[in-house]
């Protein structure tokens, strides 16, 4: 664990049945910087933000936040640690009978006792930095998909965040939405002091911005370091992945039985 | 046979389990009603939502069901030349049972089956999710301002019911079919009881508003987070509330008058 860590993830354990998430994983995110956790589809990195903000217990194993090991803690110290996270979902997640306006307001209004004028100064603020102050009294019906995943953005960085995850920020945005977002978690990470987790198979994008990456695979960090140092990996896991090429260590095919026997065995 | 009895012992243990859940479930959202006393426009917002909302479909329902209800009664109670306490049969079938148990039914249908789609749909959007992890504890900021909406919803909307079906038996039984308005109303007056037949009737919809509203919200809550999850839990919200309001009325009724 590094002197400066803000969240340090010890021996992992996590399977949905016969399905592993971690077996024996160990992460450290240091404070500051935006890392990057990447891995193939259904590798369970979505699960492993959900096991941080402490919506899925894992089974075994530490997720140290800021000193705290989230699975020990109670509902009320949990609550307290969430409220310095912040979670951009996959979704955007939005309130979908609330305006825009509301739904950036509504951490701060559950959380502060603040007047409505400084709440709406806050509000205005954030949609400013995210560019959509515009759209403030706009509903999220109205909104694209790239708008909804700012203003989600802006709604998660509302009470300005110690630690931010973003999960999979550029699936399936257009590629001016993608650089605004890439710009935006770089210079929000930056200007605000914030630490960023970025969850997300976009090689690309996120090696861009990002300080250091978790390569992870069947439940482990196969390969991990600065983009540099993982672009040069020997690791076939690592090669496979960052050069997509089809054959490797990761498999295209789910789990089957022959194919020959299930075409056939019906015939004979 | 083996095979029946373990997939009727699984069954089983899977209805124990639910039950369970939401037991737990209630606990928690019983919990968070304290804190609606500092916030009560979350509960003013659910009860336009869940209550206003669901005046239409009483009104017209109680006026069509006390008009047919008289048009029934008339012709029966004619035959014995009884049809002067048409007023105190109305009345009493509305207020004791008809009020009640039709305004339950209609509110499932109304403002159950439209809570567990809401709370469903929160969920299989992430809403419920993105609000756990902005330390908003859902149960108590989404849940419980609508359970408290609902139950106190249900027993205004069944005394609405009575009193428009009473309404509305009064203008076929007087305006239609010439029963006296007097006697209408003064044995109306004169044999309904307030503790007995009111107070009871009052009660039984408390109870069914509590039924209803809990499995309306446990099963918007406890839906899985597809589509076809919430269509099937809004379901069957409406089917259980109905063999819950029915199943609870007759054990109240047994209970209230069974003994006379």
């Amino acid at each position: 664990m590094s002197s400066d860590s803000i969240l340090t993830i010890k021996n992992l354990q996590f399977s949905y049945g016969a399905r592993i998430i971690a077996d024996g994983m160990d992460i450290d995110i240091e404070r500051g910087k935006i890392t990057t956790i990447m891995g193939p589809s259904g590798t369970g990195k979505t699960t492993l933000l959900r096991m941080i903000g402490g919506q899925v217990r894992p089974h075994a194993g530490e997720v140290r936040y800021e000193g705290k090991n989230i699975p020990d803690l109670n509902k009320d110290a949990l609550l307290a640690a969430r409220k310095s996270m912040g979670l951009l979902f996959q979704a955007s997640a939005l309130f979908t009978g609330l305006s825009v306006f509301d739904n950036v307001a509504f951490p701060i209004r559950e959380h502060t006792q603040l007047s409505e004028q400084m709440v709406s100064h806050l509000v205005l603020s954030k949609l400013e930095a995210v560019g959509l102050r515009g759209a403030a009294e706009l509903m999220p019906g109205e909104l694209s998909g790239g708008m909804a995943r700012r203003v989600a953005l802006a709604r998660a960085i509302a009470l300005d965040p110690r630690l931010m995850m973003y999960d999979e920020p550029f699936v399936g945005q257009d590629p001016i939405t993608m650089s605004v977002i890439t710009r935006l978690i770089k210079l929000l990470n930056d200007s605000l002091g914030m630490t960023s987790i970025i969850v997300s198979h976009d090689v690309h994008d996120a090696m861009a911005i990002s300080d250091f990456v978790y390569l992870i695979a069947e439940g482990k960090v196969i390969a991990s370091g600065t983009p540099e140092e993982l672009r040069q990996s020997e690791s076939p896991w690592a090669r496979q992945f960052l050069r997509a090429e089809p054959d490797g260590p990761v498999s295209f095919q789910y789990p089957a039985t022959d194919y020959q026997t299930d075409l056939f065995a019906s015939v004979e | 046979m083996i095979e029946a009895i373990r997939l009727t012992g699984e069954a089983a243990l899977r209805v124990l389990a639910r039950l369970g859940r939401a037991t737990l479930f209630i606990s928690q959202v019983i919990a968070g009603l304290p804190m609606l006393l500092r916030r009560f426009s979350l509960v003013v917002t659910q009860l336009y939502e869940v209550g206003v909302l669901s005046i239409a479909i009483i009104v017209i329902s109680a006026l069509a069901v006390g008009m047919v209800l008289s048009l029934q009664m008339f012709y029966t109670l004619r035959d014995f030349g009884s049809e002067q306490i048409l007023g105190q049969v109305v009345a009493l079938s509305l207020v004791r049972e008809l009020g009640p148990v039709l305004a339950g039914l209609l509110f499932a249908g109304r403002a159950g089956s439209a809570l567990t789609a809401e709370i469903g749909l929160m969920k299989a959007t992430e809403q419920l999710s993105s609000m756990e992890m902005m330390a908003v504890d859902p149960i108590k900021r989404v849940v419980a301002p609508r359970f408290l909406a609902g139950v106190l919803s249900m027993p205004l909307l069944a005394a609405m019911f009575s009193a428009v079906g009473i309404l509305g038996g009064y203008l076929v039984g007087v305006g239609l079919l010439g029963v006296d308005s007097g006697a209408f109303w003064s044995l109306m007056q004169a044999n309904v009881d307030f503790y007995d037949d009111i107070l009871n009737g009052i009660l039984k919809s408390v109870v069914f508003g509590i039924i209803i509203t809990w499995i309306a919200v446990f099963e918007g809550y406890d839906a899985k987070p597809t589509a076809e999850g919430v269509s099937r839990a809004t379901m069957r919200t409406v089917v259980h509330s109905a063999f819950a309001v029915l199943a609870f009325d007759f054990i109240l009724t047994a209970l209230m008058f069974g003994g006379r």
